[in-house]
Formats: C-alpha cells, sequence, structure tokens
C-alpha cells in the first residue's frame, strides 16, 4: 500500500427513482492516511453508508474513482472487487449481519475459508478467546446476546488481518457500555494488525472522538467547517 | 385500506406473480379436469349408442297371430251389488281364426270382492261340475282352468256362473275381471277383454306416429330345416333362415348390402351363401319349402344380398342370449306382403295340426329407431329420455309383444361409466386444487415472511393487528380471486385446445358454467385458506422463522411421526393382504358398467400425500445427519456453507422437496397411467382380434378358403397368418358325465402360436408354448376351457368325445385326449370353449373352409396397421374380396365405453400443467430462497465470495431439492399409478400391466433440473441488481 490507504477523486453515486435522482454521494474527493483512523459522521440519508459501500466495492461510483491501496476499485469488475475484499478489507455492519446457520467459530471460519486459509480455525478460536467468548464458539447466532453477535461480527472482520476495516454503525444497537467495549476492540484491532486503516460511519459524536480523524457529510457531500 | 393493499400488489409484481403463479396452475388443472368432464360426457352418449344397431325391439308374443278372443262381463241390475246380492258372469271364447285352436285353456277366478255360487256354472248352458268345491274355470288349487279342448275355426264357447257380492259394489264395470285363455300353439295366456291383436305392420305404423321415433320396421322371420330352399337342379344342404323385410329396412341398415339386383314385387333375395350353392342369381327361379305347405313356394331371384355382418338380423331374439350373434348363411329375404300371405298361415296350420312339433315359430318384431339427436348429451338424462319414448312405445297395442329396450340398457351402463368416469377424471383434477392450496401456502408462507418489515413499518404508523388482519384478508381474497379467475380461464383454454371446440362446446352451457363456479369457488376457498393461515401465523412471529427453523426438532416429536409413518405403512400392508383396494368383481364383457366406490379412488391420493411426506421426513433424517468437511476447519466455502445449511436448515429443505416431489409424483402417476392405460387398451383390442389383423373372406367370394389361403395373405408387412375355425355352438363335449354344446375353435398351434395374441396367464398351471406344443403333438388332443372343464367334470389327460362340426353334414363324433386348460383365448372374448388342432379336423370331418385368418403385422403401430391392411386389400383382396379388422378397426363391444374415453387427452391436459407447476415450484422455491437469504448472500459478498461461489451455493440447495423432489417423485407417483392401475383393473378384458413411459419421465426429471437451473441462473443474476449497503444496513 501507499501513504494513502484511499482515495477518493471527485465519487459521486446517484441513483435514479421514481421520485427523481437522488444524489447518495456528490463529487466527494477524500484521503485517508494508512494505519489511521477516520470517522464519518452525518445525519441520517447523508449518504454515509453509501460512502461506505464504494470504499468497500460494494458499490460502484457514477462519477470519479476509489482508489484502495494501488488498486483503483472502482474500474475493476465484479471479480476483482470480491477477491479484494476477501483479502484485504473486513466489514461491520450495525447489524451484525452473522450467518443464522453457523456457529459464532464457523461464522468467523467462513472469513478464512473464503482467503483460502488452510490452518483450519485456529485464529478464529484465539480471536473469540481475546474477545471472550470461547465458551460460546459452537452456538448459533441466536443463541447469543446482542453485544456477543456483534463482538463474533467484529473477530470475522479481523480475522483475516485485512489492511482496512470498514464499519457502519458499529455500535448503532448497543448499550453505552458495548458501545465502548467494541470500538475499543475495534482501536485494538487496528493497531494490532499492524497499522490497518479503520473508517467507521458513526452518527455517535463520542464514538467519532475516539477515532483520529472525522469528516462530516450533508447531503452526499463532504461538510467543510 | 383496500387501495393499501392493491398499490402493494403492483408494486411488488415478483411477489404477486409467485403467489399468484400456483393458483393459477392449480385451480386451472382442476377446471380444465372439470371442463374435460363435461365436454367427454358430451360425447359419451353418442359413442355408448354408436355401436347399438337396433335401439328398441317389440317382439310379438303370437307371432302366428289367430289368438283367440275372450270377452268377459258382469250383469248387474243398475250397474250396483248390494252385499249378499247375486250377479252374472258371462264368458266368451271365439276363434277368429282360419285353423283350429287346440288344447284351448280357460281360467277365471271371481275379483276378490264376489264370491262363487257353488253349481252355477253353465257351459253353452249345459251345467258344468264344480271342481275341488270351486268354480270349474278356476282348476282347483292349482289354478289350471279349464281345457275344453279343440276350438274349430269360428267357432265359440259362451260360459256363465253366479256370483253373490261380498260387501256393497257402487259400480261393477269398474271390478277387474281377469278371465285369461291359451293354447298349445300360444301358451301365453290372452287377457279377457284385450284388445286385438295386430299385426306387426299395424304395430310399426302405429309406432311410427310416436314423436321421438325415427323409424317403425316390421322384420319376420323362421328358421326352416335343411333341404328347404331349392332349385330345380340344386338344395341347399344346411337350415335356411327366410327373412321378411322391405327395402326402406334395408336402407335403414347399412349392413345389409346389396351384392346384385334390388328388391322386386313378388321376388326374393338371396344371400350371396345360398346363391352360391344353388348356383342361382338374379332371374333364377327358387322353390321354398315351409312347413304346413303342402307344395314349396316358387319365388323368382331379383338380387344377391350380402348378410355377414348384417348384426340386427342375427342378434338372438332369447331374452338370455340378446348379446349372441348366431349366423345363418343360408338366408332368402321376401317381402313382408308374401311371408304374411304365404309362409304365416302355412305356419299356422302346421303348428294347429294335432301332434305337430315345430322346432321354431316365426318371429315377427317391429324395430324401432329414435331421434338419437334430440337424445341429451348427457348419459343419464339421455337415458331418462329413451325410457320415456320406451313407455310412449309400450303403450301402443300393450300386452302383445315383448319390449326389447336395447337403447335405455346400453345408456344405464353408459349412465353408470359416466359416474364412474367422473369420479376417476375428478381423482385426476384433484390434486390440482391441492396442489394449488399446497403452492398458495408455500408462496405465502415464503412471502409473509419477507412482508413482516412491513408489517412492522406499518405498526409503528399506528396499525393495531385488526388493521392487519383485516389488510391480510384484502391480499388473499384479491391473490386467491385474481388467480381462480385467471386459473379458470387457462383451464378453459387448455380443455378447448385439448378436446377442441367441436367437443367441448357440445356440452351443455349449463354445465360448463357450473363447473367453472365450482372450480372458482372451491379454487377460493382452498387458496384463500392456504395463504390466510400462514399469512395470519407470521403476524404472531416474534422470532425470525430461519432461526426457529434451525433448532432440532426433539426426539419425541420425531419418535411419534415414526410410529405414525410405521402403523400407517403397516395398516396400508395389511388393506393391501385384506384385498380392501381391490375393485368390486364386475365383467364389462357381460355388459356390467365397472363399480368404482370413492374410497379405491381415495387410497391413490392418500398415498400420494402420504408418501411425499414420507420422502420429505426421510430427506430431513438424511439431510440433519449430513457429515460436515472433516477435521477443524470450514471446508471450503461452497461446500461447507452448504452442508451446514442443508444440515441445519433441514425443514426448508424437506418443504421444497415435498413440493417437487407432490408435482413430480403426480406427473409420474398420470404419465405411467396414461401408458398403462392406452397399452391395456391395445392389448384388450388385440385380443378381441386375436392378433394384430384379422381376414375374413367375405361371403361374395366365390372362391374356397383352405388353410393354405394363409400363405396368400403373406404380402409384406406381414409376418405370419394362420387359419383358424371358430363358430358358435358348433361341437358337442361329452365328458365322462355329462355333455354340452361348445363353441370349438381349430387352429394350427405352429403358426398360431407365431401369429396370435397368446400369454402365458391364459394357461392355468402351464405356459402358451407347452399348450400349442401339446396340441401339435397330439393331433387329438383338446385344450378345453377352465369353466367347461368345471362344469362337466373333465380333467387334463381325460379321454372325451366331441361331435364336430355340429348341425352340418359333415358332423361326426371323434375322440380327443384334454392336454390343457385355458382361462382365456384370444380372439374369442366371448368364450371359446374348446380348442382343437385344425389339422385333424379337416381330416376329420372333411370341411376345408376355414372361417378366418389372424395376421401378425411388422409393424403394429396404428400408422402401420392401417398401411398393412391397405396391403392385403390391395393385394389378395383385390381379386377376392375380404374383410380385414384391425386392433383399431375391431368393434369392441367387451369393453367397457370407459375405456373408450379421451384418457390421452386428459393425461395430456395433466401431463401439460404438471410441467408447469413442477417449473413453478422450483422457481419459487428459488425466488423464495433468495427473498429469504438475500441478506445471507449480500453479507457473503461483502465477505468477498465470488459470483460463481455464490451461483454454486444456490444451484446446490435447489439441485439437491429439485433432485431428491425428483427422485421422491418417481417412487411414489409409481406407487400411486400401481394403485391406480390395481382399482380401475375391472375396465378391461386382460389385467393391465404397469407400463413406463421412460421419455415422459424423463421429459418431467429433465424439466425439473433445467427448472433449477434457470431459476438459480435468474436468481443469482437478480442478487447481483440488489443495492448490498442498504441490505445490510438492515436490522
Amino acid at each position: 500500500m501507499t501513504s494513502a490507504a484511499i482515495a477518493l477523486d471527485a465519487v459521486s453515486k446517484h441513483y435514479e427513482t421514481p421520485a427523481g435522482l437522488v444524489r447518495a454521494v456528490d463529487e466527494i474527493t477524500l484521503d485517508v492516511q494508512a494505519g489511521s483512523s477516520l470517522a464519518i459522521t452525518g445525519s441520517s440519508g447523508c449518504g454515509k453508508s453509501t460512502l461506505l459501500g464504494l470504499i468497500g466495492g460494494l458499490e460502484v461510483p457514477t462519477a470519479g474513482h476509489v482508489t484502495v491501496g494501488d488498486q483503483q476499485i472502482s474500474s475493476l469488475p465484479e471479480q476483482e472487487r470480491a477477491r479484494l475484499r476477501r483479502d484485504e478489507l473486513g466489514f461491520v455492519f450495525q447489524a451484525d449481519n452473522l450467518q443464522p446457520f453457523l456457529t459464532a467459530l464457523e461464522n468467523i471460519g467462513l472469513q478464512l475459508a473464503l482467503k483460502g486459509s488452510r490452518n483450519g480455525y485456529g485464529r478464529a478460536r484465539e480471536l473469540l478467546d481475546e474477545l471472550g467468548l470461547e465458551a460460546h464458539a459452537d452456538k448459533l447466532p441466536d443463541q447469543l446476546s446482542g453485544g456477543q453477535r456483534q463482538r463474533v461480527a467484529i473477530a470475522r472482520a479481523l480475522v483475516h488481518r485485512p489492511r482496512l476495516i470498514l464499519a457502519d454503525e458499529p455500535t448503532g444497537s448497543l448499550d453505552e457500555d458495548n458501545s465502548h467495549a467494541i470500538v475499543d476492540l475495534l482501536l485494538t484491532a487496528q493497531r494490532a494488525a499492524g497499522g490497518a486503516t479503520l473508517v467507521v460511519v458513526t452518527h455517535d459524536p463520542a464514538v467519532a472522538a475516539r477515532l483520529g480523524r472525522t469528516v462530516r457529510l450533508r447531503d452526499g457531500r463532504v461538510e467543510h467547517a | 385500506m383496500r387501495s393499501f393493499v392493491w398499490r402493494e400488489l403492483v408494486r411488488n409484481p415478483r411477489r404477486t406473480l409467485a403467489s399468484l403463479a400456483g393458483i393459477v396452475l392449480g385451480v386451472g388443472l382442476f377446471s380444465a379436469v372439470l371442463f374435460f368432464v363435461d365436454g367427454s360426457g358430451a360425447t359419451m352418449t353418442q359413442r355408448a349408442i354408436a355401436p347399438l344397431a337396433l335401439d328398441m325391439q317389440r317382439v310379438l308374443s303370437s307371432p302366428l297371430g289367430g289368438d283367440l278372443r275372450l270377452t268377459q262381463r258382469v250383469f248387474a241390475r243398475g250397474g250396483a251389488l248390494r252385499r249378499g246380492q247375486r250377479a252374472t258372469m258371462t264368458l266368451t271364447v271365439l276363434n277368429p281364426s282360419a285353423v283350429p285352436a287346440n288344447e284351448v285353456v280357460v281360467q277365471d277366478d271371481p275379483a276378490p270382492a264376489l264370491a262363487y255360487v257353488r253349481g252355477t256354472t253353465r257351459r253353452d248352458a249345459a251345467r258344468l261340475r264344480d271342481a275341488g268345491g270351486g268354480s270349474p274355470l278356476a282348476g282347483g288349487l292349482a289354478g289350471s282352468g279349464l281345457n275344453i279342448g279343440t276350438l274349430r275355426p269360428g267357432g265359440k264357447v259362451t260360459f256363465t256362473y253366479e256370483v253373490r257380492a261380498r260387501r256393497a259394489l257402487t259400480d261393477v264395470a269398474a271390478l277387474r275381471l281377469a278371465a285369461r285363455v291359451s293354447t298349445r300353439e300360444n301358451v301365453v295366456p290372452v287377457q279377457a277383454n284385450a284388445p286385438a291383436n295386430l299385426s306387426a305392420q299395424e304395430l310399426s305404423a302405429q309406432i311410427a306416429r310416436i314423436p321421438a321415433v325415427v323409424a317403425a320396421d316390421a322384420l319376420s322371420f323362421a328358421d326352416l330345416p335343411k333341404g328347404a330352399l331349392g332349385t330345380a337342379v340344386a338344395r341347399v344342404g344346411d337350415p335356411v333362415r327366410v327373412f321378411a323385410f322391405d327395402e326402406r329396412y334395408q336402407r335403414r341398415y347399412p349392413s345389409i348390402r346389396l351384392a346384385s339386383g334390388g328388391f322386386q314385387p313378388g321376388s326374393a333375395l338371396l344371400s350371396a351363401e345360398a346363391a352360391r350353392t344353388l348356383g342361382a342369381g338374379p332371374g333364377a327361379t327358387v322353390q321354398l319349402s315351409v312347413p304346413g305347405r303342402a307344395a314349396p313356394l316358387s319365388l323368382p331371384v331379383s338380387g344377391v344380398t350380402d348378410l355377414a355382418r348384417a348384426k340386427p338380423l342375427f342378434y338372438s331374439r332369447k331374452t338370455s342370449k340378446l348379446e349372441d350373434f348366431i349366423y345363418v348363411p343360408d338366408s332368402i329375404v321376401v317381402s313382408p306382403q308374401i311371408f304374411r300371405r304365404e309362409i304365416l298361415p302355412a305356419f299356422q296350420l302346421a303348428n294347429a295340426r294335432r301332434g305337430s312339433s315345430l322346432k321354431s315359430l316365426p318371429v315377427s318384431e317391429v324395430d324401432v329407431l329414435i331421434d338419437r339427436s334430440r337424445l341429451h348429451t348427457d348419459p343419464g338424462r339421455a337415458l331418462a329420455q329413451a325410457k320415456a319414448v320406451a313407455r310412449s312405445v309400450g303403450r301402443v297395442a300393450p300386452g302383445q309383444d315383448t319390449l326389447i329396450d336395447n337403447i335405455s340398457n346400453t345408456l344405464q351402463v353408459a349412465r353408470d361409466d359416466a359416474a364412474v368416469g367422473r369420479r376417476m377424471f375428478l381423482f385426476l383434477g384433484l390434486p390440482g386444487v391441492l396442489l394449488a392450496a399446497f403452492l398458495a401456502a408455500y408462496a405465502g408462507s415464503i412471502l409473509a415472511g419477507a412482508q413482516r418489515r412491513d408489517q412492522a413499518n406499518l405498526r409503528i404508523r399506528g396499525a393495531h393487528r385488526g388493521h392487519l388482519l383485516r389488510m391480510l384478508a384484502y391480499r388473499t381474497l384479491a391473490l386467491a380471486g385474481a388467480g381462480s379467475l385467471l386459473g379458470v380461464a387457462l383451464g378453459f383454454v387448455s380443455a378447448l385446445a385439448i378436446l377442441g371446440p367441436s367437443t367441448l362446446l357440445k356440452a351443455a352451457t349449463a354445465d360448463l358454467a357450473l363447473s367453472a363456479l365450482i372450480a372458482i369457488a372451491v379454487g377460493m376457498v382452498t387458496t384463500a385458506l392456504a395463504l390466510y393461515i400462514p399469512g395470519r401465523r407470521s403476524l404472531h412471529r416474534e422470532i425470525s422463522q430461519e432461526r426457529r427453523e434451525i433448532r432440532a426438532s426433539s426426539a419425541p416429536a420425531w419418535r411419534l411421526e415414526a410410529a405414525v409413518f410405521a402403523g400407517l405403512a403397516v395398516a396400508f400392508v395389511l388393506a393391501l393382504r385384506a384385498r380392501t383396494f381391490d375393485p368390486p368383481a364386475a365383467s364389462v364383457s357381460a355388459g356390467q358398467a365397472v363399480t368404482l366406490p370413492p374410497r379405491l379412488l381415495l387410497a391413490p391420493l392418500v398415498a400420494w400425500f402420504a408418501g411425499v411426506l414420507l420422502a420429505a421426513r426421510a430427506a430431513i433424517a438424511v439431510s440433519s445427519r449430513l457429515p460436515l468437511p472433516a477435521g477443524p476447519r470450514f471446508g471450503s466455502p461452497v461446500w461447507g456453507t452448504l452442508c451446514r445449511s442443508l444440515r441445519r436448515r433441514s425443514r426448508s429443505l424437506a418443504t421444497g422437496i415435498a413440493g417437487v416431489g407432490l408435482v413430480v409424483a403426480f406427473g409420474t402417476a398420470i404419465a405411467l397411467f396414461g401408458a398403462t392405460y392406452d397399452g391395456a387398451k391395445a392389448a384388450d383390442s388385440t385380443f378381441v382380434v386375436g392378433s394384430d389383423l384379422r381376414v375374413t373372406p367375405s361371403v361374395l367370394s366365390p372362391r374356397p378358403h383352405p388353410p393354405s389361403y394363409a400363405r396368400k395373405l403373406e404380402v409384406p408387412g406381414i409376418v405370419a397368418a394362420t387359419p383358424v375355425v371358430a363358430k358358435l355352438e358348433n361341437s358337442v363335449l361329452v365328458g365322462p358325465f355329462d355333455q354340452n354344446r361348445q363353441d370349438l375353435t381349430a387352429i394350427d398351434p405352429v403358426s398360431y402360436e407365431r401369429v396370435a395374441a397368446l400369454r402365458d396367464a391364459f394357461f392355468a398351471g402351464s405356459s402358451a408354448s407347452t399348450a400349442m406344443r401339446a396340441l401339435q403333438a397330439n393331433p387329438r388332443g383338446l385344450l378345453v376351457s377352465a369353466e367347461t372343464a368345471d362344469d362337466l367334470s373333465v380333467e387334463v389327460g381325460d379321454r372325451v368325445k366331441v361331435l364336430l362340426a355340429r348341425g352340418t353334414k359333415q358332423q361326426t363324433l371323434k375322440s380327443f385326449q384334454v392336454v390343457g386348460l385355458f382361462d382365456a383365448f384370444p380372439g374369442f372374448p366371448e368364450g371359446a370353449n374348446l380348442v382343437a388342432n385344425l389339422g385333424y379336423y379337416v381330416a376329420a370331418t372333411g370341411l376345408s373352409k376355414v372361417d378366418y385368418f389372424l395376421a401378425r403385422a411388422r409393424d403394429s403401430s396404428d400408422a402401420g396397421l392401417a398401411r398393412t391392411a391397405a396391403a392385403l386389400r390391395s393385394g389378395p383382396g383385390r381379386t377376392d374380396p375380404i374383410n380385414v379388422d384391425s386392433r383399431t378397426t375391431a368393434l369392441d363391444k367387451d369393453q367397457s365405453s370407459l375405456a373408450a374415453l379421451n384418457i390421452q387427452g386428459l393425461v395430456e391436459l395433466d401431463s401439460l400443467f404438471t410441467l408447469l407447476m413442477s417449473a413453478a415450484v422450483i422457481a419459487i422455491f428459488v425466488f423464495g430462497l433468495m427473498l429469504e437469504r438475500r441478506r445471507e448472500y449480500v453479507t457473503m459478498r461483502a465477505q468477498g465470495m465470488l459470483g460463481g461461489e455464490l451461483r454454486a451455493l444456490v444451484l446446490g440447495e435447489a439441485g439437491i431439492v429439485a433432485m431428491c423432489g425428483v427422485v421422491a417423485g418417481l417412487l411414489v407417483g409409481t406407487g400411486m399409478a400401481a394403485l391406480l392401475v390395481h382399482v380401475l383393473r375391472g375396465l378391461f378384458i386382460l389385467p393391465p400391466g404397469l407400463v413406463l413411459p421412460a421419455l415422459d419421465v424423463a421429459a418431467l426429471a429433465g424439466l425439473a433440473a433445467a427448472a433449477t437451473l434457470v431459476s438459480a441462473l435468474v436468481a443469482t443474476a437478480m442478487l447481483r441488481r440488489l443495492r448490498p449497503t442498504e441490505l445490510l444496513r438492515e436490522g
């Protein structure tokens, strides 16, 4: 990776809807340094999640370029973007989005399997131990509490040692204690990963304050103070 | 609220279509079958009566006429009687004919209201002694009446006696007077005061005036002994039948064919056989000897007629043998006038002679054709119409004849067959409704899950449970209503396409409208319930479906299910052993309708559902024990994920398998049933014909047809031909204790085995080839029907005597040894009793004339048979007239009219809907899967799962469902078809064997596979179009 882990160059994402054109993201230009942490804040519907989706290669911009590391992912085919996600990216969502038919360990193990790991569940078990979930490894998601599920989701996002961690409202559905713990976890993981880049979408100022830098969006654009 | 529901349906076209698809197809199938039943029923009347030659026959009980007249009067002053008052009874017997009446018996008992006054009976004023303390006319306790001997032509006898009133009678004329008179010549008693007998001509004229009667024609015939017909130089050596009918009758029944010449007043037609024997043709003169006539009747010949196929003339008039066709080759046709003027009086005279014993008396009848076009298309209603006409016909000059109502008898069988057909068709349509309900419930349960989020939003906006329930009711009504209407439209179009407008539109509009209403009502009720119940349940659901379904079912529940299934299996086996599913024994050969209790049709339905549910349950059991990738690792992303999903979500898998299984099982059962039904029909027809083709030399042929003629029939397309001698009652079997007339068939065993449709099952405790070898090895061997052997206490190995060629000059008594028994013999469904070696038969009788030849065709398809028959007609038949019957053209009166139903049309209809439904159920499963699991798939995409891997995942799950469903469906469908064929075996002469139409079944399985592949590909393509960031944010 170069010094800029993420580079957005006049990136736009527009949707055609029956009500007219929606400019979810409108000509955003932004650089995020490798190993840094960034909070993206803004009111509901300002385009935060869409921006995160563009960075993660889940969405393709209508205009502009998205570069992650040294790869301009906005011009990559879906196949390549998927390979990038499985190798370099880790996603955490507001809803845990765990696979309901997989145990906690298997949910994490799937990410390893996708990366082609041949070491079995080794690191997955380590992470569960670190997160205090060793006793819950073989439980299905509906047998875990909300906080436990979110910790499993974070373990899933970190297990393959991604260079870029993208979190979309990771504390949105948690109480204050759990929120604090989750942000701690993310920051610890970022540091432990040897300088991974962390981008967190949040509307919680307390969470944003704990990250290195904050970008505020309004109507799909970066709001300059 | 209604507009909200409407917008929701319109804006979610995929959900709406998924819900509608199953309903439309299921109701479409059900309604199509109802319309099919209407259309088929509409042709059943015509189909049933088509082979019927004579609608009604009024056979005169006193064809010789000349019956005595008996009048009876009671004289009382003022026409009334006080209790105890006397009155005089007068009986007058008059012989109005020109011949004496012998053994005249007068029988009378006073009416119950009157008591005989002892010693008051007088005959022509002379006092008669009482008999047994009562009236001499009563004839004592036996009630045999008084025999007054012979009454000369024009003679009259008067009896009087006194009666006393047991109670007051206001009108003695109203008393029922019951005196009767009978004679040796006419043993059927004539009632007192009966109207004068009409002649057949007078009767036909009166019957013809009945509005629904198209024609009423007099037909008379009399059987004459050998030598009765001849010319100056030759005589017919066999019995002769003399017919009396006119040209109009001949035109009415086209099976009476004129070979040469025509009707001329005062002349006669000769049958082709008689003409050939006598060497006489138009212009010649023949002499006919009639009993009672001193000199033969000399008749000029005006034509030659072929009566060989004139069934109306030769069917037996004996009420116990109405179906028997007894052909008399040597016949002569005279005009009704000649018969009335010359032949009847001669018979009367002969019959009146003291000591005469005529073997058979003339038969006179009126053959009635009713207006068939007026008959209702439904056999039941047509039967009521025919019976009404029969009553009208019977009211014309009653009491002097027997009415044989062939058309009502036929329609009665057709009505019963139609009822069975309806039940059978409904069975084939009922699964449509059940599948519609299943598909609606299936789609409903999947969509209900998808709608939970919308419902949660509505609740946030203030909608309470009542609002949501009302919206669910509106949605259900809209979907079930629209689906049922569209289904009925689809059903009508499908039935129209299969049956054709000319057949379907023959059905009464009211019947079609009723079927449409039934289909809409049944479709709406079942699918509405199927949609509403899962929707209502989902409103109560707190925990997501997917989480709930992952929980393993408790062991006791599984044990309970296993116990229930085991119990059902044991009950089914016991029921089979107890022959619960056996149809009631009925013989279509005996003209009986097939009875089919609904419980028998219910059995395959129950087997269908139970079998598929059992298979689904087995799938759950197997998938929940699916081995996971070995060792402490996840395995490959696709296989590891798929295994765990199948293992832990086996219930949703089982629902999909049940859906596919139900459809495929139904389709398989229908395909097997259709193929078996067609196979059984073909086998029956072949059995009736004897082989692929039956060649009968025409009576017009001047050439002899010895056994060696078979070689001339071996034209291209014919594998082999074999000669057969077969006639009704042409032999007498003399057993050790008894003897009886039998139908003997003589065959050449070697060629017969190659040609005829023989089955090992026909030969009790033996095989076809063993029986034929035995007959070949021992020319004096005899095969005996098991029934005849039982009747005459004959066993294999017994030596018996057989009178061969009975009733001909060549009849001869020969010894035989019984070499085998048979239960059935091809070509003779009405029962050949004896089968002998043709070579020996020819040597013993000197008769080398063969009755017909059986031929095996190289190509036994319908088209192949038609081609081969044409080759026979244009080959040996060009110079020597022959009649060729084939499996397809033979009139098979032994089959139930049900067997003639357009079952193939119904099978095509069912197959079409099955194919569509199997595609629909797989599509609903796959798209339901997508709807239910799209967040899972999008999460996997975010985790870096490649498009191909996702496709493999979806395809894997859908493929396993399709494969398990198809396998379960094939197994259950085969069992269901076996049960159905078993239940319906009474429809056929030969027990049908299950036929597997490999192509049809492969097409069904192939379509299921193709539908799986296409659905999975389309579904994953749709997955790419989803907006992942939105989905992943959803809680």
